[in-house]
């Protein structure tokens, strides 16, 4: 087999894993998207948070410790323990279900019924608050996230594929890992939105609010439910690109590699999230490997969009949005 | 008024006791008075009908019967209970259901899934059950699911079941929001317009549906 072709090969598995992750947080504007018509632009500062405080909590960080010391003149800093991991999720997982219910409090169930464009100004208001929120909580530096997930080469991938093709995939172990989670959780997101009680009333009141009432469906429970699940996979996107590249600043945007990816999967569909992101994916690995280094490499930064804006030209609803058909 | 006393029609009917009371119930909008003042009740088997022209405040009355509109003035009894402000859905869940003027279907679903839905509030099995479908969740489906066929096939529209409600016209998006009505096996239904809008069969067929729930009292 020629070479250029299993470097490709591996490329393209590479692709796939980084697919995922971008999937994971498409995921989370999907749901909410769906369920009450909001284009959460905050989706990618809840990861950043939802990482933080997971750190925070691990660590036995004080919360706003800068505060309370440039007020009181305290030192205080540290709890002074170490959590293992599971407590530390779990905890950041109450923490998101708070916040999900504070935001539903205190911002959304004032806007019902506004226009969606408001709804999205009132999300990107949200995102600056709780950068800034989330920077006076935990501090700005660079964190280390470390829950213990398996990091590093595979090594059976390697030694297997090192058989076959005389040589050797990196595949990190990380990556893999976040496939197998990212199925687990889209197949659990897919098992409630469609047979349970609960997922029939959030596509109930994504569909129309008056008729959701009518059968005796709370729309505030839906949208704290839903802000609490989106803020769940937050913290899933948050841990996985956490443990990759180190809690900072920087993970709020991969937001913006989640736009691509609705656009091309359709904003209402979660089977759309995950397709869309693996194309995403693989296509723009296997472009930077093959025109790439044509035209000086860098396509990364912008193949997403070109590819998401050519899908727009010939599907504007996504290649797995519902099709918008308006009788005239 | 004796709650328990009933009578019975000339067709051999029987009407039971008081369901809802109103009882001198006003409603403002701003300066405007949509509702002044007005009493009345519904019994057991009846067919109440509230008439009157546009802006009439028919709607409104029905809004605040279904809890959308809260009354500035009067009182609210349901099944002998003074019934407390309270929202649209908690009103849903006590048995009233209601069908609006101006359809609010669930566009993006099937009809039996729009029909589904008005189930919702009958279904209690924990959310773990119905993740794993085992025990209470798939008996509670299955059971919903008959009492959904029932009021498909007494609606007679089983040709369109799996049909997203998008695509249906004007007079069968009436008769599904009435299935979904139904679907909850409601104490009291309330319809607003259940009739504007269609041509003379598809009037007939929706008095000879509501006719007949009235003769059944509901039970299909």
């Amino acid at each position: 087999m020629p070479d250029q072709l299993v470097y490709a090969m591996e490329v393209f598995l590479n692709g796939l894993m980084a697919g995922v992750l971008y999937a994971l947080v498409a995921l989370g504007f999907v749901l909410i998207y769906k369920a009450s018509g909001i284009f959460n632009y905050a989706q990618g500062v809840m990861a950043l948070f939802a990482a933080m405080t997971l750190v925070g909590v691990m660590e036995g960080q004080v919360p706003f410790s800068h505060l309370i010391n440039a007020v009181l003149g305290t030192k205080v800093h540290h709890f002074g323990w170490h959590l293992p991991a599971l407590i530390g999720i779990v905890s950041t997982v109450v923490i998101m279900v708070v916040l999900a219910w504070l935001v539903q409090r205190i911002i959304f169930k004032h806007l019902v019924g506004q226009e969606p464009i408001i709804l999205f100004m009132a999300t990107i208001g949200l995102a600056y608050f709780m950068e800034g929120f989330g920077d006076m909580m935990w501090g700005s530096e660079i964190k280390k996230l470390d829950v213990g997930l398996p990091q590093g080469i595979n090594l059976w991938i390697d030694e297997t594929t090192y058989n076959i093709f005389d040589y050797g995939f990196f595949i990190d172990n990380l990556d893999i890992f976040a496939t197998i989670i990212a199925a687990i959780l889209v197949g659990g997101l897919v098992i409630f939105s469609q047979y349970t009680k609960e997922g029939r009333a959030m596509r109930a009141v994504a569909d129309d609010h008056q008729a959701a009432l009518s059968v005796g469906v709370s729309l505030n429970f839906i949208w704290i439910m839903v802000w609490s699940v989106a803020g769940f996979v937050a913290l899933v996107a948050g841990i996985m690109w956490g443990t990759k590249s180190g809690v900072q600043f920087s993970l709020s945007l991969i937001a913006l590699k989640a736009l691509p990816v609705l656009m091309l999967g359709g904003f209402t569909s979660i089977p759309g999230a995950i397709v869309g992101g693996l194309i995403i994916g693989v296509g723009e690995k296997l472009f930077e490997f093959t025109v790439g280094p044509l035209i000086g490499g860098a396509t990364e930064n912008w193949f997403a969009y070109v590819l998401a804006l050519l899908v727009l030209v010939f599907r504007p609803q996504g290649l797995f949005g519902e099709k918008i058909i308006e009788r005239v | 008024m004796n709650n328990s006393d009933g009578y019975v029609t000339d067709d051999g009917r029987t009407i039971g006791g008081v369901v809802m009371e109103m009882k001198n119930i006003t409603l403002r909008f701003g300066g405007v008075t949509a509702i002044k003042d007005i009493t009345f009740d519904i019994r057991e088997g009846e067919i109440r009908a509230i008439i009157g022209p546009n802006g009439a405040g028919k709607s409104s009355m029905l809004n605040v019967v279904s809890g959308f509109y809260v009354p500035q003035e009067g009182e609210v009894f349901f099944r002998g209970v003074k019934r407390p402000p309270v929202k649209p859905f908690e009103v849903a869940r006590q048995g009233i259901a209601r069908t609006f003027q101006n359809i609010a279907l669930f566009e993006g679903m099937s009809v039996l899934d729009n029909v589904m839905t008005g189930r919702l509030t009958q279904m209690t099995a924990g959310i773990l059950s119905q993740a794993i479908w085992r025990g209470k969740a798939e008996q509670e489906e299955v059971e919903n699911r008959e009492i959904c066929e029932r009021v498909i096939d007494f609606l007679e529209i089983q040709s369109i079941r799996k049909t997203p409600v998008s695509r249906l016209p004007y007079g069968l998006k009436k008769r599904v929001e009435l299935a979904r009505a139904l679907a909850s096996e409601p104490k009291l239904l309330l319809l607003d317009e259940p009739m504007a809008g269609m041509n003379v069969e598809e009037k007939e067929d929706m008095s000879r549906f509501i006719w007949m729930l009235m003769m059944s009292l509901g039970q299909l």
